[in-house]
């Protein structure tokens, strides 16, 4: 018992409430949401509508729904975010590393370092420190989440909020999605890929002669 | 057939606000296998000249040839090509790369080249040593004496035997024992191997090496 749920027999409660061998309420919890329509038509056939009232958790918890749609559409927020970020720092990055070895790009252009192959040194160059990137952020994201995934996270100290949505549990397991896993390395990959293509051009058209003399 | 061709070659550099005459119209004709000095005052041209022939940088006005080819239209890639299957250069600021060691600066040529490891090894190895610099080959350029650092940058422009070197002012920072060596190994290149030589130089033991010297003045040549 505490300031929100109290638990009792029934014994006490149909006391206490004053109900005797009445019942207010029949909640029906299913393996699966989907199967929601379904069960709903046929305890409508079973049942005798005129004295009942059959409310799905659709509608009895319409926030919740909206809260999912809500959900749904913020799950790209932070993909959008991330390709933003990702390419912005990718391409900042590689700019920086260019510029500061012009004068080498210019003395290896000038010892006949073709402007394909200054291209494809940049794009691997790149395409190392991604990988490196991911298998580090996929090793430090997995070991945090196996972590609370066997230990959980605590919402208890907000749980007031929680508390509204019955039988909603306060502490969260965290599981993955592989689909949205491959989705963010993807991501990352691709877009680190994609904004380095601009510093490797730009490199690629160094003047060798100006380029040596830059300090 | 001549190794390199210039005909009325102009430089003009920073053409829009203060304008330089760097090179004002040069006719010059070199034929395979010369060992040829180009002297003159600071300023004259001697740099810019050398940087024109070797597809470095792009003249105003005129035509170079280089084995034949005119060159002054070529895309970049191709005058990469060019620099890398076919000419040496020893630039004035020696130019190493700062993050190699003298070792890996001479091989990178032969690596581009498509040259094998074991070979390419061996022959900066050898080469290093025929400069004085057997020991140090471990050493990044900013480990280097300024003279060791162009002997590094001559052992890197002949080592893979092109058919022309450019060299600038390839002995300004030795002692002239240092520097005869250097030039006794180019000249051997040049008589054993045809590879055709043009230096840029003040350097009066150079020019006694020469076997033919064309002075410029003012971007012009005057004998
Ligand atoms: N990148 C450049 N921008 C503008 N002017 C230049 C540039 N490079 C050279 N010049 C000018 O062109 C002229 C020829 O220079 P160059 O470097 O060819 O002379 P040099 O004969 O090699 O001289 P030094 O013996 O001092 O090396 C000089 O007046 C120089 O100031
Ligand atoms: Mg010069």
């Amino acid at each position: 018992m505490d300031s929100a749920l109290v638990v009792m027999s029934l014994g006490d409660a149909k006391i206490l409430t004053g109900l005797g061998e009445d019942v207010t309420e029949i909640t029906v919890f299913l393996d699966s949401s989907i199967n929601t329509e379904e069960v709903m038509e046929s305890l409508k056939k079973r049942l005798d509508m005129g004295k009942l009232e059959l409310v799905s958790w659709k509608e009895l918890l319409a926030f919740l729904l909206d809260l999912q749609t809500f959900a749904e559409v913020f799950k790209y927020i932070p993909l959008v975010i991330l390709i933003v970020v990702t390419s912005l720092g990718i391409l900042n990055t590689i700019l920086m590393s260019v510029t500061e070895r012009t004068r080498e790009l210019g003395i290896m252009m000038a010892l006949g370092t073709g402007p394909s192959r200054i291209i494809s040194l940049i794009m691997l160059e790149t395409a190392i420190m991604g990988l490196t990137g991911i298998i580090l952020g996929v090793s430090g994201g997995m070991s945090l989440l196996s972590y609370f995934s066997k230990k959980g996270i605590d919402f208890s100290k907000w749980s007031e909020g929680l508390r509204t949505i019955p039988f909603h549990p306060t502490t969260i397991y965290p599981i993955i999605e592989p689909m949205s896993f491959y989705l963010a390395i993807g991501v990352v990959f691709v877009s680190a890929v994609v904004s380095a293509l601009y510093p490797a051009y730009k490199a690629a058209g160094l003047r060798p002669m100006e380029a040596m003399r830059v300090v | 057939m001549e190794s390199v061709k210039v005909l009325a070659l102009r430089k003009v550099y920073n053409e829009k606000r203060m304008p330089v005459e760097a090179l004002q119209g040069v006719d010059l004709s070199i034929e395979k296998g010369e060992f040829l000095a180009l002297v003159g005052p600071s300023g004259s041209g001697k740099t810019t000249l050398l940087n024109l022939i070797g597809g470095l940088d792009r003249p105003t006005e005129g035509k170079i040839f280089v084995e034949g080819r005119e060159i002054t239209e070529l895309p970049s890639s191709e005058l990469a090509e060019l620099r890398l299957r076919r000419i040496g250069f020893v630039f004035q600021e020696y130019n190493l790369i700062p993050v190699l060691t003298a070792l890996e600066n001479v091989e990178y040529v032969m690596l581009l080249q498509g040259v094998k490891e074991m070979d390419r090894r061996e022959r900066a190895l050898a080469i290093l040593k025929e400069v004085g610099l057997e020991g140090m080959e471990k050493r990044k350029p900013r480990e280097l004496s300024g003279g060791q650092q162009q002997r590094v940058a001559v052992a890197r422009s002949i080592v893979s035997e092109p058919a022309i070197v450019l060299a600038d002012e390839p002995t300004a920072n030795l002692d002239s024992n240092t520097g005869a060596a250097l030039l006794d190994l180019m000249r051997g290149l040049n008589e054993k191997k045809g590879v055709t030589f043009i230096f840029s130089t003040h350097d009066s033991m150079v020019m006694e090496r020469a076997r033919r010297i064309v002075r410029l003045k003012d971007g012009t040549i005057v004998a």
